[in-house]
């Protein structure tokens, strides 16, 4: 059969985070071709896409049939399915690879379901901007996922922020989706979604199926955190230049300890922090008359919402930013006055 | 410390944040009934999880088919109860296990190598098991060997999880499922212990399991709501006539230099406590008359440590004590590693884990010197650590208050 070769390499581009790394389970390496459908499967997220004119059973190792085809130049590659192989040709070049023609992939896991649901297309987006507070801390599981609301409040947490994102209700239940496995989605263009048990599938406007498995458990409860009382004001604009520098004093092994010290008093902010190897101190203006404050936060996370906006509200324990539809905590350390 | 304590961010689809999963632990490819469906028209309520399926379960797709099975149905039929008409039936791991190097499940089982399950594939199970308690709501929960208690336990609790010698005998009221959960040994090991012994004591086990059915699951409001925090010990309400106390210090021993006091915590009935941070001992004159006050009994769990602690650093040595809660765990039930107060507090009033977050904080940095500093200082200069420390300490108090009037009441009648 004659393929577009550009239209297979696209399939195999967006089905490949479904590939495991190492093959601890049979397959999980490999291409699975069912008919028109290329598909990958690594116990955590299984991707399908379809492609034009393919219709082949069987699975193929994934490593050298994409570079085989990433490598070639030319428009159109033909595939022969014999016994055992898939034999590709590329104009003059001929290759032959590996096919076991039974799927062993464990894709009864799940069960596609029947009723779909369309979807926010602000959910790609809302789940990309609450990532980056998501926890990588395994020994804090639940907060190492993006919380999926079915009342449309998409939020992340590592239990030192919180950043939250409003879009429309889903039509589906709450949802604990693995950032590991939501930050493949953001290349999507999701427009349906459904519910599995254990699992949630989202489906693209290409054909694209992409099932990740979910957590069955509750998220902890972080409204509490967003009623926040306190000084509003804006930090200087050249903060970030200033946090990337305090960054690289405040290095230490856990995120919770890497730490600059900030003190604001008479319209004046003072930046400092230290380590082994020395420390950094900065000072900006600021619109600030009120008694002094001296709080800690992790410069890195201050950075980071930064970029976004330097309107903020400093509470008793946190500092919170907000823009239209999103609002972000931080947890400070020890403020005092 | 953050926004969050440990246990509320944990995972029981996942502990510790590691995936199991059927294709993770790959037992169902050697088994003749994967995945093995609960069985039984569970009309009683009772929900029994065994260990795993052996060769003739496998074979014939339903648990308790072999000579253990055998065993518990007459012991059931004995006590009034149908295993399969009575009671829903599972296992800790749905598929049985076998040795992979060898080849498939009915080969092997020939040779009688069916082994006990693994702690993975105990995990890659957990949570069907939790899937069908959630589901089917039920009454009572026995537990029949150290799998089914790791299966159901394994991911609540932190601590030493021990056998299942420390767990059998209880009747527990697990507050995450609402139903009373009942360890008891499995009865396989009852078959091939020698002597009546062993299968009486099972048979008295079923007994008070069985007899949960017919108690009411206790309904208890959330215990953090009962602990009020007060800024100085002044504001210490009229003392009853007996009190439990509780404190929260820097190390074991109060006699080395830069030990102190950090709270304390004075349970005044089962529902009500109050906690503060401990001031220099001068300004804490109205607890300190409470602890010299010989009209007041004091209770606590391990009360030599409130004694030694009362004593040396605020200078009062602790009048008319009624009652040590750890002590009489002890002499109700002497077996190894059960006197704990978080572990009474579970078997007991159904908590689990209160004190994941606050408990590393609370270990002596040198663990070889008795009078080493534990970190609890850190704790509390941390935003809402003071916060967290004082909950935990009314916690303790409060549970010891209700696990003496229980103990009293299970000695006196």
């Amino acid at each position: 059969m004659k393929i577009d070769k550009a239209e297979l390499l696209t399939a195999l581009e967006v089905v490949k985070p479904g590939l495991a790394n190492k093959e601890i389970i049979e397959q999980s390496t490999s291409f699975a071709f069912m008919g028109d459908r290329v598909v990958t499967y690594n116990d955590e997220i299984s991707i399908s896409h379809p492609v034009k004119g393919l219709n082949i059973t069987g699975a193929i190792r994934a490593q050298e049939f994409y570079q085989l085809l990433n490598k070639s130049k030319k428009a159109e590659i033909e595939l022969v399915v014999t016994d055992n192989e898939i034999q590709i040709s590329a104009g003059k070049e001929r290759a032959g690879i590996t096919l076991a023609q039974e799927i062993k992939l464990p894709l009864d896991e799940f069960t596609l379901p029947d009723k779909w649901h369309s979807v926010d297309p602000e959910l790609l987006t809302a789940i990309k901007f609450c990532a980056f507070s998501c926890s990588k801390d395994m020994s804090k599981p639940v907060l190492t996922c993006v919380h999926v609301r079915k009342d449309g409040i998409i939020e992340g947490c590592d239990n030192s922020r919180i950043t939250r994102y409003k879009i429309k209700p889903l039509a589906v239940k709450t949802l604990l989706i693995p950032v590991s496995s939501a930050m493949h989605l953001t290349n999507l263009n999701i427009t349906e979604i459904a519910e599995g048990a254990g699992w949630v599938h989202l489906k693209t406007t290409e054909g694209t199926v992409f099932s990740c498995r979910v957590f069955a458990d509750s998220y902890p409860d972080t409204n509490k955190f967003f009623d926040v009382e306190g000084i509003e004001m804006k930090l200087p604009k050249n903060l970030k230049d200033i946090l990337d520098k305090a960054g690289i004093f405040a290095k230490r092994d856990f995120s919770s300890d890497q730490l600059t010290t900030i003190t604001l008093a008479d319209n004046k902010m003072k930046l400092r922090t230290e380590s082994d190897a020395g420390w950094f101190e900065a000072e900006g203006n600021i619109r600030y008359t009120h008694e002094q404050a001296s709080f800690s936060v992790n410069p890195a996370f201050l950075k980071e919402i930064c970029e976004k906006t330097q309107a903020c509200i400093l509470g008793d324990r946190v500092l919170k930013f907000e823009g239209d539809n999103w609002q972000h905590i931080v947890a400070l350390l020890v403020r005092t006055r | 410390m953050g926004f969050f304590s440990a246990s509320e961010v944990q995972s029981a689809s996942r502990p510790n944040g590691k995936m199991y999963s059927c294709a993770s632990c790959g037992l169902h490819r050697l088994a003749s009934t994967p995945r093995m469906k609960p069985f039984g028209n569970f009309s009683k309520g009772i929900l029994n999880i065994g260990e795993a399926p052996g060769e003739t379960e496998d074979e014939k797709g339903k648990p308790w088919q072999g000579a253990a099975g055998r065993l518990l149905k007459q012991m059931y039929r004995k006590l009034g109860i149908d295993l399969f008409e009575d009671c829903l039936n599972i296992n800790a791991v749905n598929c049985r296990p076998v040795n992979e190097k060898t080849g498939i499940g009915r080969v092997l089982s020939d040779k009688g190598e069916t082994r006990p399950p693994t702690p993975e594939e105990i995990n890659s199970c957990r949570s069907k098991v939790l899937k069908v308690i959630t589901e089917q709501k039920p009454k009572v929960i026995v537990l029949f060997g150290a799998a089914a208690v790791a299966s159901f336990l394994g991911h609540r609790w932190k601590k030493d999880i021990a056998g299942i010698s420390k767990w059998r005998g209880w009747t527990i009221p697990d507050r995450d499922f609402n139903a009373w959960v009942c360890p008891v040994w499995h009865p396989s090991f009852v078959q091939e212990t020698d002597g009546k012994e062993v299968e009486t004591i099972w048979r008295q086990d079923l007994e008070r399991a069985l007899g949960m059915l017919e108690v009411p699951f206790p309904a208890w409001q959330d215990e953090h709501q009962l602990v009020e925090i007060i800024e100085s010990p002044s504001q210490l309400d009229l003392f009853p006539e007996l009190v439990a106390i509780d404190y929260e210090t820097t190390g074991l021993k109060p006699h080395a230099p830069g030990h102190k006091i950090i709270c304390a915590s004075v349970a005044y009935n089962e529902n009500k406590v109050q906690v503060f941070m401990m001031p220099e001992p001068k300004a804490a004159k109205r607890f300190v008359s409470l602890l010299a006050d010989k009209q007041i009994g004091k209770m606590a769990h391990n009360m030599k440590f409130e004694d030694t602690w009362s004593a040396v650093y605020l200078n009062q040595p602790v009048q008319n004590w009624k009652w040590d809660s750890m002590q009489a765990a002890h002499i109700l039930d002497n077996r190894p590693g059960v006197s704990g107060l978080k572990f009474q507090a579970y078997v007991n009033f159904g908590v689990i884990d209160y004190d994941s977050d606050i408990e590393s904080y609370l270990k002596g940095v040198d663990s070889k010197n008795a009078n080493s500093l534990n970190r609890i200082q850190e704790l509390i200069s941390t935003s809402n650590g003071a916060q967290k420390l004082m909950e935990y300490c009314g916690l303790d108090s409060l549970y010891e208050f209700r696990l003496a009037m229980k103990q009293q009441r299970s000695i006196y009648g």
